[in-house]
């Protein structure tokens, strides 16, 4: 019996493989008004997932990718998810409100949402790397004083793949500081970066895949986020489902928790201790110096925390909370005496909290209000339109 | 270098383009070890003086055996797999128990090799180092191969991270072939990689990250039953897509250069006793452990009516510690040692009674062994993705309300 002939020909192969490209390359052509429409919401800070490499990544890589000129005079807001706006929607977050109260004041230039859920000034830094080369006309920074007490400080995390391009425009003063800090990306992850940045130039698809792909920084309930964010945007949930925090109904506080609902015990703020965590502080003290040396004012503005909800639920004594105010007080002195620019939390009303820090559209509102008004005394004109 | 990453993508394409683009089999080994050498030091450059240290004792150990009668090879195949075990346990754990700062590596330049860091594929070339002495002494093999094939074996960089464990003479046979790759080779590899890739990238990632999400100690101290329980199942699943994706990467990169690399898992979800399931999962690990360990254990008790339980047990407990010299993979081992000899002990005291026939051809039957299987492996494995065993305890009482 004759042998079974190949199945397969290297004529055929370069078919498929030719075919596949040319799929790829229509979807990326479909996907352009995609793109578009997502640049369109980045620069006006109403997009906190941009097109990166992955939802987590929330929209920092504006700082690479925005047009020089709008970037010169934008404004980064850069915090963790009070700032990012879990439960809120994509235009009620602070930075989105900040925008649009600018531009009522006619300001039009750009407001970037570089916030990150989870995030701290620690994740920061690589955001002050890249002003290096990319400035920013200033950059606000979100201040939890709580997370700087003794005890809390964490090792640094290793450098993210979304933070290394980024670390990357770093200027070559900054390179040194990074260095001493060994914030230094290894030789290994500098040539994994060069061809993801070929692979993020060349292909649309890969580009804006924080919203179509799943990752491995993208687990299901984040796929359950963006569907129900995207049902939330297209009008098929209310406004509030845009957002994610833990009061799921997105509630104010005292609202969401009746009836004898208490909330978990994550909401329990601890503060054991009144002297800084130096491991802690010292990122604040380098990214001050980053921002420096890129010539970009960098002021922390304080985030407010819902007091009244810390003692509603007990999850903490007068004593506690005599001992924050304490530490609150030792920690902006410190700063101020090191040379860091501090804007006090503003008072919030008793319905601008989800929780024991997370805001409503009213609490952002407030919020945003402080902040433009901080920035209307402080920016200077807009050079050129944007 | 990550499997599922750019650097390794190109570095593969143009290994196996400069593979091919040489005309004769010795020049292409030359370019095959030179990659790998390429890909160690891209990673920890002293592994690769490791993995060719490893050959050389492979060869040195084989030859001098070789060289002996027959009835003296033992005592040098003894020297050899202490030799594999030394090497083990010096980079594995020597820093570890010297009491080695780690904060001291933090600074260490690139060059300046670093005690904690573990060659990678250490204990895969340990296994077939041993496999390889072992064949020679059972008289499976009468070759001891040269030194260049031993490099090239333990140099091939594609299972190098995580296996599939392969044989020295099906491996040199393979990589000694002339010829080209067959355009059916090369869909097979694609299909076989892209496969792999999806396992890993689109299932194993996702729900891995959501899986420890669950298992995170705050969740099993504060007692958060659905999530932990959730989180267990899934860590399973997880590794079983996270693995054998790994596996059908490798596999596939593999044939590229023209070698066939054992398959390394079979359906294991479909496993109805212990037995079965431990020929599905990590098959190459498994026939290891059953080839080396628990023949020559069972041939040993073989008078004995509970030897061959026992050496299950016993090959169970090394393949447990295998993983690590820890408490809760020796309760792994340990674990699925009692399983797999009380599943031979029923087997010789039942199975060959007529009820016990018919027991074992019921579909209800099946369906009860398929739970058990699957219940112990969920739970097993959770030992895994729990930093302690007294961790795991703590997942077992939360769960439980014990």
């Amino acid at each position: 019996m004759p042998a079974d002939p190949p199945r397969w020909t290297w004529s055929r192969l370069a078919r498929l493989g030719l075919l596949t490209a040319l799929t790829l390359s229509l979807v990326d052509l479909g996907l352009a008004p995609v793109e578009r429409r997502l640049d369109a919401r980045l620069l006006d800070g109403a997009l906190r997932n941009g097109p990166s490499i992955a939802a987590a990544d929330g929209s920092r890589r504006v700082m690479l990718h925005a047009p020089d000129g709008a970037r010169r005079e934008a404004v980064g807001i850069a915090g963790s998810s009070i700032t990012y706006g879990a439960g809120v929607s994509d235009d009620e977050t602070v930075p989105a409100n900040v925008g649009a109260l600018l531009r009522r004041a006619g300001d039009r230039r750009p407001v970037f949402n570089l916030s990150q859920a989870g995030g701290g000034p620690r994740d920061v830094l690589p955001v002050a790397a890249a002003m290096g080369t990319r400035p920013l006309r200033m950059l606000l920074v979100e201040l939890q004083p709580h997370n700087f007490v003794e005890g809390v400080g964490h090792p640094p995390d290793e450098i993210g793949d979304d933070e290394l391009p980024m670390l990357l425009a770093a200027n070559a003063e900054q390179r040194r500081l990074l260095d001493a800090a060994e914030m230094r990306p290894s030789f290994q992850r500098r040539v994994e970066d060069s061809l993801s940045a070929l692979a993020h130039r060349a292909w649309r698809a890969y580009r804006i895949r924080a919203h179509l792909w799943i990752d491995e920084q993208f687990p299901p309930m984040n796929v359950a986020w963006t569907l129900r964010r995207g049902a939330a945007a297209a009008g098929v949930l209310p406004r509030r489902f845009q957002g994610q925090s833990t009061n799921v109904g997105k509630l104010p506080w005292r609202r969401a928790y009746r009836d004898g609902q208490v909330p978990s015990a994550i909401q329990r703020l601890t503060v054991t201790g009144t002297r800084v965590d130096e491991v802690a502080y010292r990122p604040l003290v380098l990214l001050a110096r980053l921002a420096r040396v890129a010539g970009v004012p960098l002021v922390f503005y304080e985030a407010p925390l819902n007091l009244p909800f810390q003692r509603e639920f007990h999850f903490m004594s007068e004593e506690d909370i005599a001992r924050l105010r304490a530490f609150r007080e030792t920690l902006l002195a410190r700063m101020r005496a090191d040379g860091m620019e501090v804007l006090d939390a503003p008072a919030l009303p008793d319905d601008g909290y989800l929780d024991r820090a997370h805001l409503t559209p009213l609490g952002a509102h407030v919020m945003g209000r402080h902040l433009a008004a901080f920035l209307s005394t402080r920016l200077p004109p807009m050079s050129a339109r944007p | 270098m990550n499997l599922l990453s750019w650097t390794f993508l190109v570095f593969s394409g143009a290994s196996v383009a400069l593979y091919y683009a040489l005309p004769s089999p010795r020049l292409r080994q030359v370019a095959l070890v030179g990659a790998t050498v390429l890909w160690f030091t891209f990673g920890v450059w002293w592994h690769a003086v490791v993995a060719v240290a490893m050959a050389t004792t492979t060869y040195l150990f084989g030859r001098w055996m070789m060289s002996r009668p027959e009835e003296k090879r033992g005592v040098v195949c003894a020297l050899g797999v202490a030799s594999f075990v030394g090497y083990f346990v010096l980079f594995r754990y020597l820093a570890l128990w010297s009491g080695y700062d780690p904060t001291a590596a933090v600074g260490l330049r690139w060059w300046m090799p670093n005690p904690l860091l573990a060659p990678l594929g250490l204990s895969f070339m340990m296994f077939e180092g041993i496999a390889h002495l072992a064949d020679l002494y059972l008289g499976r093999t009468e070759a001891p191969g040269s030194w260049w094939s031993h490099v090239v074996f333990n140099l091939f960089f594609p299972t190098r991270v995580i296996g599939p464990m392969r044989r020295y003479e099906d491996f040199t046979r393979d990589i000694n072939a002339p010829g080209r790759i067959a355009p059916d080779d090369v869909a097979w590899a694609a299909r076989r990689i892209l496969w792999g890739v999806a396992k890993k990238a689109l299932v194993a990632n996702p729900l891995g990250a959501f899986a420890l999400f669950n298992l995170n100690p705050g969740l099993i101290t504060a007692g958060a039953r659905a999530p932990l329980v959730l989180g267990a199942a899934l860590y399973w699943v997880y590794l079983f897509f996270d693995l054998s994706g790994y596996s059908d990467i490798v596999i596939g990169i593999s044939r590229l250069f023209g070698v066939k690399v054992p398959e390394n898992f079979h359906r294991p979800y479909l496993a109805d006793n212990i037995s079965d399931y431990w020929q599905r999962w990590h098959i190459s690990l498994s026939a290891w452990v059953r080839d080396y360990v628990f023949n020559p254990l069972a041939i040993r008790w073989r008078g004995w009516t509970y030897g061959a339980p026992l050496a299950a047990f016993s090959s169970m407990v090394i393949l447990g510690l295998w993983h690590g010299l820890e408490l809760r993979y020796l309760i792994f081992g340990v674990w699925h040692g009692a399983l797999l000899a009380g599943y031979m002990v029923y087997r010789q005291l039942f199975g060959r009674k007529p009820w016990g026939k018919r027991l074992a051809k019921s579909r209800a039957w099946s369906v009860a062994g398929w739970g058990f299987v699957v219940l112990n492996s969920v739970l097993s494995h959770l030992l895994f993705a729990v930093p302690t065993a007294a961790m795991g305890l703590q997942w077992l009482r939360a769960v439980t309300g014990v």
